[in-house]
């Protein structure tokens, strides 16, 4: 004991440490590095800006703190996922059964009937039950796992880098410089000297795992990706149902075990018998097939998921889906392309949208204008990115390109609209380059000209709009230089702020021609010095660049909204930026305004506004890392429109516990791990995202979550009226014990037989329902509530044991007694018939006409009822899984006969039916007789009763919605 | 860090945007929360309470009792019904199916718990019924011998044709008969067989059984009195109780 209890604390405080630890993970980094001068940083990292690390100290970091890869993650061993297959809720229960049929057998054994070896052979059929179930999904788990893995990208990556003062290319498993996979953004940023942002993951003048900061799993990404790996499983919404079920099921199992029990005692069994009738009971209650079919279910609806690139690791997955009612979506790469694009341009006074699809099918601007070749010609010479080689196959868009998210845009553009930008540059000889930089804000570069007559020098310049503009003294309209007077300039602002509201990131465009006189040919052009020309330039126009929406999002988050599903962005992108993205795929809808949108248009301050006025709203992270819990709370609940920016992956996972999370990046992995459901883009997610997720869009289509959603519900729909179907049958197969108890008649239903409904007859109609279609437009419903939408409801097991299945009893029963009767047994002496009917030594039992029946003529007899009454149960489940078709609406509205495999499915039933009792030999090996063909129709007009019953409450849920009879008998 | 749940729901303005989305809703409107009774008599299958009155839970579970009395009521009725109908189709004196008879079982133990007199008479009424007399089994009767030859080591085995209505054994007018033998190992062991009434032969006169309706046993005729029977005894006990037989 005190060995135990010293165990006990020592996890408890492992436990506590892995929390300190995750915790502390949680929390923000503590690096100053980019808030210290470069001399400081040089010192600490024993590098210098200019020549790099010395090869050799840089082996030395190597050797120290290991390559720059994530560690991988721990995967789980094999044995432990299929042992998690065979632990499950229901799992567990039929364990439990299987004990008590062991525990049965013996205590049959050790009373010495040797005989009876059902109990055995139950308690082996449950133990295969779940052993072949739990192969089943870990196979389906085992095959999803090998689908992600053949997606890892293998291929290292190339990073330069300086050394012993050399430019060198090395493998990215030594270094990386791209933060896009940290915070989301669309680039890697522009790294330079000044500190612009107190979060390090913000801020411009850091690169996160360069060789020379942090290596391996001690970089900021490999905390994160830790930070996954560390936060704990969540149960998925349908193992919670299952739970709470399979609670019912074993609660209702006890109590009818207990009260059989004390009835057992109370009519003067045996103590030990009256423990056997319990755990019979107990057993008889276990729904056996149910696991099979909610497992099966689960792994069509996964296969069709899969045929449209959704890929789920976790079987669970696929309900979850269906009843998200938040999607929380990480905006770059999944809500955006990921790639910056020219998206508008201003020139002659006009705002001109260019073509922002990802296949180049949108429509294109008027380019017949001077200014806009002034324009094409800046965008294309005063820029440094370049294609990498041997491209030409490649459609444009796809190109890789060396530089930097508005070079490359830029260039594609230029590539697009004027073409051969290369050839073009060749041909406007460089002179000199002034690269960007955050004082100027401009970049520039000297070209000579074309025409070799001309000895002008060309100066183009790009940058801050307002920076540009100050340089200018004319502007271009049409082609002609027009004076910059303050006309110009207003609309040169009003175009600006207009770009810029639509969170576009705006570049100013000019040029000039350099006098002849003052500079020719040869004159040096010193960039340092800038010994040149740099005002009174000429303005050709703004062009304004985004990430711009994949085409099928918006159409995607408007169907989410009408199945009732919140969209939340969330992204560490700039607030304007964020809302206009939002505004741009339908997040913030046509007419939403924010509390700050309000206060502008009525002119009062922001604190004033009314926040319940406003739909939208746009936290950004600061904000974010200020609110309690229950603030949060508030504002999820007042504004349907929300956007959250600049959040760093810690304040991801703070988000991330709302349902259903997408995202790409590694920084998005450990909400992909909290949420209940996490979506991967299986392109362009990085390994840990997909990891830590629980469904893949292999298409990184948003639109797939859509599907996916879909799904969920029509599974969830459907596993409703499997389970209901699968629970039905529970109540005929066990009233026959519960009258062989208390009425003493021979025993009209073997556990042979119930093993033989529950997994082989009636597994294949349970699992058709999964082939039904929707009842109603399932995607114009809201979600369900987790807390009130129960899988298994009241109704539902009260609507199917004690209606449904009550009328298969009586149809059991009358088919036992008319099978008796007719065989000689009129009803009234089968009742208390037992012990003598029972008695292995009477061999001249008398029937009600006076015959004598031996034992093994009883025996059989006895069988015939086993069987009559597996007979009456096939007929009423026939007319079972006809009205569990629908829920709502009549059958006939849904088609009788549309779900084809729920036809072959009956067919198959009563196939199996007639092969089971007409078979040679079935007697002696499952006790089943060949009936009567008369038999096979006494339970027919209880069929019937089920199935217009159904009707008539379908008709009362539909006609009186909200009455008693709706409450009580919809499931 | 707690997570945050938001249910579309309460959210107001979600419901809203709804109803701007269009007539194609087909939310049909549900009073919620009343899914669990506060009434001592409702299934407790879930744990919560609703903030509905008391009293119309009870009404809405009165009714469901009332509808549940209903319908067992009709379902008790409809199964009395198809058992009272079943059992018209009954015939008085043969069963409808006799599947499980075709071969009639035999009894081979004595049933001396059951003293039989042969005193007595037969009714007669409506079938007539052969009288069985005890004596016809001499030896092994257990009139002379109530220990049926087992304290002799020469026990008895009385064997029995079960009662089958309608069953005509024999072929042709010919009595069915019993012989007897040892198994292989026994041979030399078991002695002389001896078969009372003599031959082993069931008397035909015993059948057909008409049915305990046809041919009702009197009131001071014992067990087997209308069946037929016959006894074998040997002389030699084997090595086994007769039991094993």
């Amino acid at each position: 004991m005190f060995e135990m209890d010293g165990d006990g604390k020592a996890k408890k405080t492992k436990k506590e440490k892995k929390k300190e630890r995750l915790e502390g993970m949680k929390k923000e980094m503590d690096i100053d590095d980019h808030e210290i001068t470069i001399e400081e940083l040089e010192m600490r990292y024993n590098t210098s800006i200019k020549t790099g690390l010395s090869s050799t100290y840089a082996l030395e970091v190597l050797e120290r703190d290991g390559a720059n890869e994530l560690r991988p993650p721990k995967g789980t061993p094999e044995y432990v996922k299929f042992a998690r297959q065979l632990a499950g809720g229901l799992q567990c229960l039929m364990w439990v059964a299987a004990c008590i049929c062991f525990i049965a057998f013996g205590i049959e054994q050790a009373r010495g009937n040797l005989t009876s070896f059902d109990n055995l052979y139950l308690a082996i059929t449950l133990i295969a039950v779940v052993v072949v179930t739990g192969c089943f999904g870990y196979y389906q788990e085992f095959k999803s796992t090998n689908i992600i893995a053949s997606f890892k990208n293998m291929v290292p990556q190339q990073a330069l880098v300086i050394r012993d003062g050399q430019k060198n290319q090395i493998n990215a498993s030594q270094l990386v410089v791209d933060n896009s996979s940290l915070t989301g953004e669309s680039e890697p940023q522009s790294k330079n000297a000044d500190c612009t942002h107190e979060n390090p993951l913000e801020t411009k003048n850091i690169a996160f795992f360069s060789t020379t900061c942090l290596e391996g799993d001690r970089t900021i990404i490999g905390r994160i990706a830790s930070l996954a790996s560390g936060v704990g499983n969540e149960k998925t919404p349908i193992a919670i149902e299952i739970e709470h079920f399979v609670d019912i099921i074993a609660g209702l199992a006890m109590f009818f075990g207990f009260t059989f029990f004390v009835v057992a005692m109370f009519i003067g069994y045996a103590f030990l018998e009256a423990m056997i009738f319990f755990m019979a009971i107990v057993v008889a209650y276990v729904p056996e097939g149910l696991l099979a079919t909610v497992t099966v279910c689960l792994s069509l609806t996964a296969k069709r998921l899969a045929k449209k690139n959704c890929v789920v690791k976790n079987l669970e997955a696929v309900e979850t889906l269906g009843s998200t009612s938040v999607i929380c979506s990480d905006k770059t790469g999944t809500l955006t392309q990921n790639r910056m694009t020219v998206a508008h341009l201003w020139f002659d006074n006009h705002v001109h949208a260019a073509d922002t699809t990802e296949d180049q099918s949108g429509q294109s601007f008027d380019q017949s204008s001077e200014t806009w070749r002034a324009l094409a010609r800046i965008a294309g010479l005063c820029n440094r990115a370049v294609f990498r080689p041997d491209q030409e196959g490649l459609p444009i868009p796809r190109r890789l390109v060396v530089g930097d998210a508005s070079e490359t845009a830029l260039l594609k553009f230029t590539e697009l609209t004027v073409g051969n930008v290369m050839d073009y540059r060749n041909r406007f000889n460089k002179v000199v380059e002034v690269p960007f930089n955050s004082t100027n804000k401009f970049q520039l570069s000297v070209h000579e000209l074309e025409d070799p007559l001309d000895l002008r020098y060309l100066l183009v310049m790009k940058g801050a709009p307002e920076r540009i503009l100050e340089r200018c003294s004319t502007i271009l309209i049409k082609g002609q230089e027009q004076p910059m007077d303050e006309q110009w300039k207003e609309s040169f602002q009003t175009a600006y702020m207009d770009l810029g509201g639509l969170g576009e990131r705006v570049l100013g465009f000019c040029h000039v021609y350099l006098d002849e006189k003052e500079f020719p040919r040869g004159y040096h052009f010193d960039s340092d010095e800038m010994n040149f020309t740099t005002s009174a330039l000429c303005f050709a126009g703004l062009i304004s660049m985004i990430d711009p929406p994949r085409a099928t999002v918006p159409d995607a988050v408007m169907k989410c909204r009408t199945a009732g599903i919140r969209v939340v962005m969330v992204t560490g992108d700039h607030p304007i930026t964020a809302r206009a993205i939002a505004a741009n795929v339908g997040i913030i809808s046509e007419g939403s305004e924010t509390v700050e949108d309000i206060a502008t248009r009525k002119r009062i301050p922001v604190e004033q506004v009314n926040k319940r006025d406003a739909r939208a709203c746009v936290i950004n992270g600061g904000q974010l890392k200020d609110m309690s819990s229950e603030e949060l709370d508030d504002v999820l609940r007042n504004h349907p429109e929300m956007v959250f920016a600049r959040t760093s992956p810690q304040q991801k996972l703070i988000i991330g516990s709302i349902v259903a999370v997408t995202g790409d990046g590694v920084n998005d992995s450990p909400a992909l791990k909290k949420a209940d459901i996490g979506i991967a883009m299986g392109i362009s997610g990085s390994d840990a995202a997909k990891n830590a997720a629980d469904m893949i869009l292999l298409d990184d289509n948003f639109a797939s979550i859509v599907t996916g959603v879909e799904q969920g519900r029509l599974i969830f729909d459907n596993l409703k009226k499997s389970i209901a179907y699968t629970l039905t049958k529970n109540i005929p197969e066990l009233t026959p014990y519960l009258i062989y108890i208390t009425c003493s008649v021979p025993l009209p239903l073997g556990c042979i037989t119930i093993l033989f409904i529950e997994l082989a007859t009636d597994i294949y109609p349970s699992v058709s329902l999964a082939y039904e279609k929707a009842e109603s437009d399932i995607m114009n419903l809201k979600p369900r509530n987790p807390r009130r939408d129960r899988l298994v409801n009241e109704a539902l097991a009260a609507y199917s044991y004690f209606q449904i299945g009550a009328v298969q009893s009586f149809a059991g029963f009358t088919n036992y007694f008319a099978a008796m009767a007719q065989e000689g047994w009129f009803p009234l002496l089968c009742v208390g018939l037992r012990a003598q009917w029972e008695d292995v030594h009477l061999q001249d039992l008398q029937d009600s006409y006076g015959q004598e029946w031996t034992f093994s003529q009883r025996l059989y007899q006895q069988y015939t009822c086993y069987t009559v009454f597996f007979v009456s149960i096939e007929i009423c489940q026939i007319a079972d899984v006809l009205i569990r078709k629908t829920r709502r609406i009549s059958v006939f509205q849904q088609g009788l006969f549309r779900n084809k495999v729920l036809v072959s499915a009956i067919v198959f039933q009563l196939l199996l039916g007639n092969l089971l009792c007409y078979c040679p030999g079935m007697p002696n090996i499952f006790n089943f007789m060949p009936i009567r063909v008369q038999w096979w129709f006494i339970p027919v007009p209880f069929g019937i009763l089920i199935f217009v019953f159904d009707e008539v409450r379908k008709l009362g849920v539909r006609r009186h919605p909200g009455s008693w009879w709706d409450q009580e008998l919809y499931y | 860090m707690e997570g945050v749940y938001v249910e579309p729901e309460d959210a107001g303005v979600a419901g809203q945007d709804r109803e701007q989305l269009g007539n194609s809703i087909k939310s049909v409107p549900r009073i919620q929360n009343i899914t669990q009774h506060p009434c001592p008599w409702s299934f407790p299958l879930d744990q919560g309470h609703s903030d509905k009155s008391t009293s119309m839970l009870c009404v809405i579970g009165g009714l469901i009792l009332l509808f549940y009395l209903v319908f067992y009521i009709f379902l008790a009725g409809m199964f009395a019904l198809t058992m009272y109908v079943m059992l018209q189709t009954l015939d008085d004196h043969k069963p409808t199916w006799q599947d499980r008879l075709a071969t009639p079982g035999m009894m081979i133990r004595p049933n001396t718990e059951n003293k039989q007199e042969d005193t007595g008479t037969v009714k007669n009424n409506p079938k007539r019924s052969c009288q069985f007399n005890r004596t016809l089994l001499d030896e092994c009767s257990g009139i002379s011998d109530p220990y049926y030859g087992y304290q002799d080591a020469k026990p008895c085995i009385i064997i029995k044709l079960n009662r089958v209505i309608g069953l005509l054994p024999g072929k042709n007018g010919v009595a069915p008969y019993v012989t007897c033998g040892a198994k292989k190992e026994d041979t030399e062991k078991i002695g002389e067989l001896m078969y009372f009434p003599p031959n082993g032969t069931f008397n035909l006169m015993y059948y057909p059984y008409y049915g305990k309706k046809a041919q009702p046993l009197g009131a001071n005729v014992g067990h087997g009195r209308f069946s037929s029977g016959l006894a074998v005894t040997s002389r030699r006990c084997c090595r086994d109780p007769p039991v094993s037989w």
